[in-house]
């Protein structure tokens, strides 16, 4: 469903030297399946999200979302997408209800079958009490709930989502968790960057860790454990983090396994 | 899902949101229909009462001495009296006797008097002088100066009359002595009269006024809007997921573009009522300008709502270009105010009457548009004006929110870690592109337009004495280095694929000849009986004729190959490479087949500046952009242009061939029908034509013969 082959990203700046955010990045996401990407600020979580949704080209290497590549056709690419931003805002002066019907017309779809999804996914993120006010008074949690809803508006085959659950009390937490993970079983491919790594750790199946624009250990949690020699995710994350740049660079993987394996 | 639906999805949820606004309301209800009126009626108000509370307090005169004080106040009070028995209200003054410096003079003293006399010869003619020392700055001591000096010209006059009077008699050259000093005094009457219509000198007065005014009033209303659907869409965090959605910015830009101009036009015309009832209602008309009518025509209602649209379309497509550069609203407001005052100055041209809308003048962005709604005023636009200016700036219009989406969705603009604007410009980052893009193909097209204009109106001027070398310049001006060359450097510094950009590809089938060679030989004659079509529906211009009948002089003196070369070879070349390369490579990269080839036929016949000649072009343009699509080669286009040319100019060049082919002898080629053993088999050859390219390999997204994305 996501297929991600050396890709390549460097960002010019006015100074100097060009900023290298995704640095040769390799991973497929099956459907079915949802992958965690987790990594440190800056080690080009975001960018690739970006790429991948179409919202910026690479310099190199090719992303293929649903069998088409992201540089050849970004439109359709984008049909097959749902994608929540980390700090996605909400039209404030409109309801949750109207923002899901403009997303559905923008995404094609006739009146009746975007009324009865929208209907559909307000019940299962139970919006209803919220869906017909301004988006401006809702709470974080509402709010989250409805960028969901609004990515998911035109049932995509392939879910992006950037820190789903981020600033979220425990039940709203736990709700967006279980429709994440029923949407994984309904086939989706559901690809996550997420700083929770509790969270990582059970709902992902599997994990790539980036560093540095680089996947430096990827695999099941299992399979991770097994690399490091760690048993939590926080341990072999730190781990990961914590070692030098320069073996990084030098093996192209933190572990001794290959991760593209 | 059609275009038009997602455009009309994206106008309906950003005009909802916008109307929800409580400052856009403000903005848009309040200010106009509620603080304009309260102000102006306020201000005028406030300046007539203050007016009228200066002229009735009284003025204090300083004279040196008591005599002069005693003289004056004499003076004064008898004519005081003498107002009085005529039933009117003179000024009051009040005289002492100070020394006020002259710099002092102001609030408390407002005038210093000295009484004099002139030396003269006679004793008997004598002629007293009032010196008057005033300050100019102080409103009480220049109105008392006016006062007084009202005072001495009438006691001036009395006393001339009075003399008369006592030294003429009964009688003045045998007229009654009343009569004859009417007469002595009056020796000239100017008697001066205005022809103009009260219509017409409202259209004049309400001409100076209204453009600025509009330009003001639809910028106020189109900022908001522009500002909060392009920057404040990227503040709130709302971009990115509106860019992830399958649309093209395009349509995201025209959808945002069309609500900021609905806004625009809106507040406009909402301003325009409440400011005209305002003064209408409170009599305010006659205070600003006497000229006005008391009762304005509904016509001219007409004018300024008909004007608003394509001031609108303008300033909202601009404006959107300019916010969707910034990144925050903070930053998108500077940007907006230069904006303003670019427009602003333009707009005040209007009020130098010697500038008139003619020559470059027709196609200089706001300064036309502002001109064409002073002459709609004053009734002296023609049709030629007003399909020149809304057709310029309908290209500048969309020119500019093709710059917009172009902006808008670049990356270093979407967001603030993908590097800085300098990036936007730096060449060795461009990526290498297949053709130009939508934006950059109306940008050239905008910018070319008034070049070109102007090139032409140079070459209609010169032309009369030296053709060929004013044909050559142009030759080069125009079509080498305008059409050509600069759209090469343009796709050289854009890393644009020259080859497949202007489509320079050798047809092979045999089939696209045959085609051209039909097209070629028939295509002039549709086009000639289509002008006279026209002509049945549309007067000529005289322009048109005059012009016509040059050209033919003209000819006639000339070598056909000359002429060949320069009236049909070069303007062939230089306009498939511009038009069907340059401009139909870049609008496929972002519409369909036949929009991408209408939008640039229409741009085609603008390009041809004679009103008379717009859709016949534009209707050519199709038929070489067709060619064009058809055959993915710029080469059958340039020879069926070339024939095209050449047929016309060849029978305006000998007038005995024309008349061997069966036109009438003694009249003019271009206003003669066509014999129909002519007519009919060149519409059959012409319909063959066309036949044969629908019959080449329909090409119904992609300009590009192999691997293009389309």
């Amino acid at each position: 469903m996501i297929e991600v082959y050396d890709l390549v990203k460097t960002f010019p700046t006015a100074e100097g030297p060009e900023k290298r955010a995704v640095a040769g990045l390799s991973f497929r996401v099956a459907p079915g399946e949802i992958y965690g990407l987790l990594g440190p600020n800056g080690a080009g979580k975001t960018t690739t999200l970006r790429i991948l949704s179409g919202l910026i080209g690479p310099t190199s290497g090719r992303a293929v979302v649903g069998g088409i590549d992201v540089t050849a056709d970004m439109l359709t690419v984008k049909k097959s997408i749902g994608f929540m931003t980390a700090h996605a805002g909400l039209y404030q002066r409109l309801s949750p209800r109207e923002l899901l019907m403009y997303f559905a017309e923008l995404h094609d779809m006739d009146y009746l079958t975007a009324h009865r999804r929208a209907g559909e996914l307000i019940d299962w993120l139970e919006m209803g009490d919220f869906a017909d006010l301004r988006c401006g008074a809702l709470s974080t949690g509402q709010r989250q709930r409805t960028n969901i809803a609004r990515a998911l508006i035109s049932n995509p085959p392939i879910l992006i989502m950037d820190e789903p659950t981020l600033g979220l009390d425990v039940l709203t937490n736990r709700l967006i968790l279980d429709f994440i993970r029923r949407e994984r079983d309904n086939g989706k491919a559901i690809l996550l960057c997420t700083h929770y790594l509790d969270e990582a750790e059970t709902l992902c199946d599997r994990i790539g860790l980036l560093h540095q624009g680089q996947l430096i250990a990827e695999g099941d949690l299992q399979s991770l454990r097994r690399q490091s020699g760690c048993e939590r995710l926080t341990e072999i994350f730190l781990k990961c983090v914590g070692q030098s740049g320069a073996h990084i660079l030098e093996t192209g993987s933190l572990f001794s396994e290959d991760p593209k394996a | 899902m059609s275009q038009s639906r997602r455009i009309g999805a994206i106008y309906r949820k950003e005009l909802t949101d916008i109307l929800r606004d409580r400052r856009t309301l403000i903005a848009m209800i309040v200010i106009p229909v509620v603080l304009y009126p309260l102000l102006m009626i306020g201000f005028m108000r406030a300046a007539e009462g203050d007016e009228a509370r200066i002229r009735a307090q009284q003025f204090i005169i300083e004279v040196d001495n008591e005599p002069t004080r005693s003289e004056l106040e004499q003076v004064l009070s008898q004519y005081s009296q003498d107002m009085l028995k005529q039933g009117e209200q003179g000024p009051k003054f009040k005289v002492l006797v100070g020394h006020t410096s002259g710099e002092e003079l102001g609030d408390e003293v407002q005038l210093r008097v000295v009484l004099g006399q002139e030396d003269t010869d006679s004793y008997l003619l004598r002629r007293r002088v009032v010196r008057i020392m005033y300050n100019e700055v102080n409103v009480f001591s220049r109105t008392a100066m006016q006062e007084l000096s009202g005072v001495f010209d009438r006691i001036g006059e009395f006393l001339m009359r009075q003399y008369l009077r006592d030294n003429l008699g009964d009688t003045i050259s045998g007229v009654p002595a009343e009569r004859g000093i009417e007469l002595i005094l009056e020796p000239i009457v100017v008697d001066t009269k205005s022809t103009a219509t009260e219509l017409q000198r409202g259209g004049w007065a309400l001409g100076q006024i209204v453009p600025f005014i509009l330009v003001l009033l639809t910028i106020t209303g189109a900022v908001y809007p522009a500002i909060d659907l392009t920057a404040g869409e990227r503040e709130r965090g709302t971009l990115e997921t509106l860019m992830a959605a399958p649309v093209p910015i395009l349509q995201l830009i025209v959808g945002k573009f069309l609500v900021v101009a609905t806004i625009g036009m809106f507040v406009a015309a909402l301003n325009v009522v409440s400011v005209g009832a305002t003064m209408h209602f409170s009599g305010l008309t006659q205070a600003i300008t006497s000229e006005l009518p008391t009762r304005l025509p509904a016509s001219a209602l007409l004018i300024i709502l008909f004007c608003m649209i394509p001031f609108a379309l303008l300033f909202s497509a601009i404006l959107v270009a300019v916010c969707s550069f910034a990144r925050t609203f903070k930053e998108a407001q500077n940007y907006v105010m230069p904006v303003i005052i670019g427009a602003m100055i333009p707009a005040m041209v209007v009020v130098m009457p010697s500038i008139r809308l003619e020559g470059i003048m027709l196609v200089v962005p706001v300064a036309n548009m502002v001109l064409l709604v002073r002459d709609l005023f004053q009734q002296t636009a023609t049709w030629t004006m007003v399909i020149v200016v809304l057709l310029s700036t309908t290209l500048y219009a969309i020119a500019a929110v093709a710059v917009a989406a172009r902006l808008f969705g670049q990356e270093a603009v979407l967001f603030a870690d993908a590097g800085s604007y300098k990036t936007l410009f730096r060449r060795s980052l461009f990526p290498p592109l297949e053709r130009p893009s939508i934006s950059q193909a109306l940008l050239l097209a905008a910018l070319l337009f008034p070049a070109s204009f102007y090139a032409q109106s140079l070459v209609s001027g010169v032309s009369q004495d030296n053709f060929v070398g004013a044909m050559s310049l142009f030759a080069l001006v125009q079509f080498f280095l305008m059409f050509m060359l600069l759209p090469l450097c343009l796709a050289g510094y854009l890393k644009i694929d020259v080859v497949r950009t202007f489509r320079l590809r050798w047809p092979g089938k045999a089939r696209i000849w045959l085609a051209v060679l039909l097209l070629g030989t028939s295509s002039w004659v549709v086009a000639h009986q289509f002008l006279l079509l026209q002509s049945e529906y549309i007067t000529p211009s005289k322009a048109l004729a005059e012009s016509l009948e040059t050209l033919e002089a003209k000819l006639a003196e000339q070598s056909l190959w000359v002429i060949l070369l320069l009236l049909a070879v070069v303007p062939a070349v230089a306009e498939e490479w511009l038009f069907r390369g340059f401009f139909l490579s870049g609008t496929a990269s972002s519409l369909k087949k036949w929009s991408a080839i209408i939008m640039v036929s229409v741009i085609f016949g603008i390009y041809h500046f004679l009103i008379d000649h717009i859709l016949v072009k534009a209707l050519l343009g199709v038929l070489l952009a067709y060619l064009c699509w058809q055959t993915r080669s710029l080469l059958p286009g340039i020879i069926v242009h070339i024939m095209h040319n050449g047929w016309v100019l060849i029978l305006s060049r000998y007038p005995d061939l024309a008349s061997r082919v069966g036109l009438p002898e003694d009249s003019n080629v271009a206003q003669a029908h066509l014999p129909s053993h002519i007519q009919i088999p060149a519409f059959i050859i012409f319909v063959l034509g066309v036949i044969i390219l629908m019959t080449i390999r329909d090409h119904k997204t992609s300009l590009v013969p192999e691997g293009g994305s389309g």
